[in-house]
């Protein structure tokens, strides 16, 4: 087995401190950062992600999973930077006003990050200016919004209509997700994404930024 | 009038007394509390219990048979859209989820949501089916966490389920008209205290409930989905309206 096939096993198991320890190696082996990534630390999550599709996996599992990705590419950083590889979009991600979940949120920001993605992260009960001002700053091309209660996710459409009515409308795409949330949902409130989970959130924001 | 009743065992006391006090013949079917977290679970459940009594139904007398299935649920996860039936109306509440059932109207838990907003809400039923937050419930899961995944992945999965807590204030139990067990109260009180939280004990009112088992189901509160109909998020604060199957 390769050192990446290795890096992806561990990262899979959350294992840190291997993860750490074999991202190191590769580097030191002399294997590309963007190598490392794309076949170490992106295929390992990948597969968890494909597994907690398929209902194989659970919360935990793709959590732990998730912070190893992020510790392991932490290491790369410096390296992906040098290497001249730049971020591939920016988001701006929370949990909309009235709703303090973030287990959820916290799991696509990590998914989003591991696709090479800048997130800022709002955190929880984020009023609707506050979504489009950090949009505005940081000139991001995604507001990804979640909700875990029906009685908070009326607040998506506050945030569709702010967008619609700013100097923001057809540049910033709004992305909607949460337990309740459905596309039928998404096209009530005209949303312009939903994803059912963490992992397709990633791939539809990589998407959305790069299209 | 016989009606079927399915129900979420979060809420057996109060409707139990209920089904004893009414006019109605309610035979109630029973689910585990907690299938809100698993909404397309619940939904799986859900239809499959009113297929059941649809089934049956078919088989009893005229003077035996199910006038309407009634629901113990709000949206609960928006677990209930897309119900249908055949033969029998659906009796829907209009609301989002128990508390509003507990707390006797939709428009008392929109009060308290905006009046205490941050508050977890514990009952009678809640404790006794639920897994509310407590130290307790937290060591077991934290030592769960440990023997799967190990003690620095314990102590992060920990910290990521418990997030929340930090940003609640409040938590509301709401009394049991019927009585409450002391050791109820003071199970929440105890949390409140080990998260920090204000305590406010808020009485429940049965009324929704009551009117669920016995009826008005007047438009306001309920829906009536006819069958040949299912169930379609409004999106308002009516919540839910029945859409003809045949439209689809």
């Amino acid at each position: 087995m390769s050192i990446l096939d290795d890096i992806s096993s561990v990262l899979q198991q959350g294992r840190v401190p291997k993860v750490k320890e074999y991202v190191q190696q590769a580097l030191d082996e002399g294997i590309p950062a963007g190598e490392i990534l794309e076949q170490g630390l992106l295929n390992g999550m990948n597969i968890i992600g494909e597994k907690f599709k398929n209902n194989e996996v659970f919360v935990p599992e793709v959590l732990i999973a998730a912070r190893a990705m992020t510790k392991g590419t932490e290491i790369l950083r410096p390296h992906l930077v040098s290497a001249g590889i730049e971020e591939k979009g920016t988001i701006v991600i929370g949990t909309v006003k009235g709703d303090l979940h973030d287990i959820g949120k916290n799991l696509v920001r990590m998914m989003m990050e591991g696709k090479g993605l800048k997130v800022i992260d709002l955190g929880v009960d984020v009023p609707t200016e506050n979504f489009l001002s950090a949009a505005r700053e940081n000139n991001a091309q995604i507001i990804a919004c979640s909700a875990l209660l029906t009685t908070t996710m009326g607040e998506m459409r506050n945030i569709v209509e702010a967008v619609e009515a700013s100097e923001l409308k057809g540049r910033v795409k709004v992305m909607i997700g949460g337990a309740p949330i459905t596309q039928a949902y998404c096209d009530q409130i005209g949303a312009d994404c939903y994803t059912p989970d963490a992992a397709s959130a990633a791939d539809a924001a990589l998407e959305l930024c790069t299209r | 009038m016989r009606i079927a009743l399915i129900g979420c065992m979060v809420m057996s006391r109060e409707i139990s007394y209920l089904i004893s006090q009414s006019r109605n013949i309610v035979r109630p079917w029973w689910l585990k509390q907690g299938l809100h977290d698993t909404p397309d679970i619940l939904h799986t459940e859900l239809q499959r219990l009113i297929d059941e009594i649809e089934q049956e139904n078919q088989k009893l007398l005229a003077h035996e048979r199910f006038e309407a299935i009634v629901f113990a649920y709000g949206l609960c996860s928006n677990s209930v859209i897309g119900l249908k039936s055949q033969t029998i109306p659906l009796v829907v509440p209009r609301c989002d989820d128990c508390i509003s059932l507990f707390l006797g109207s939709a428009e008392r838990y929109q009060h308290y949501f905006q009046e205490l907003p941050g508050t977890f809400w514990y009952s009678c039923g809640w404790l006794e089916h639920g897994n509310p937050p407590s130290k307790a419930r937290y060591a077991r899961e934290r030592a769960e966490y440990a023997e799967k995944y190990g003690e620095d992945n314990a102590d992060y999965l920990m910290q990521c389920s418990s997030n929340w807590m930090t940003s609640y204030h409040s938590c509301g139990y709401i009394t049991c008209p019927l009585g409450d067990f002391p050791e109820y109260p003071a199970l929440a009180k105890q949390a409140a205290r080990d998260f920090q939280w204000t305590y406010h004990e808020i009485p429940g009112d049965m009324g929704y409930l009551s009117a669920l088992v016995s009826g008005p189901w007047d438009d306001s509160r309920f829906l009536t989905c006819p069958p040949g109909n299912r169930i379609e998020a409004d999106y308002s604060i009516r919540k839910i309206r029945a859409k003809p199957c045949n439209e689809d």
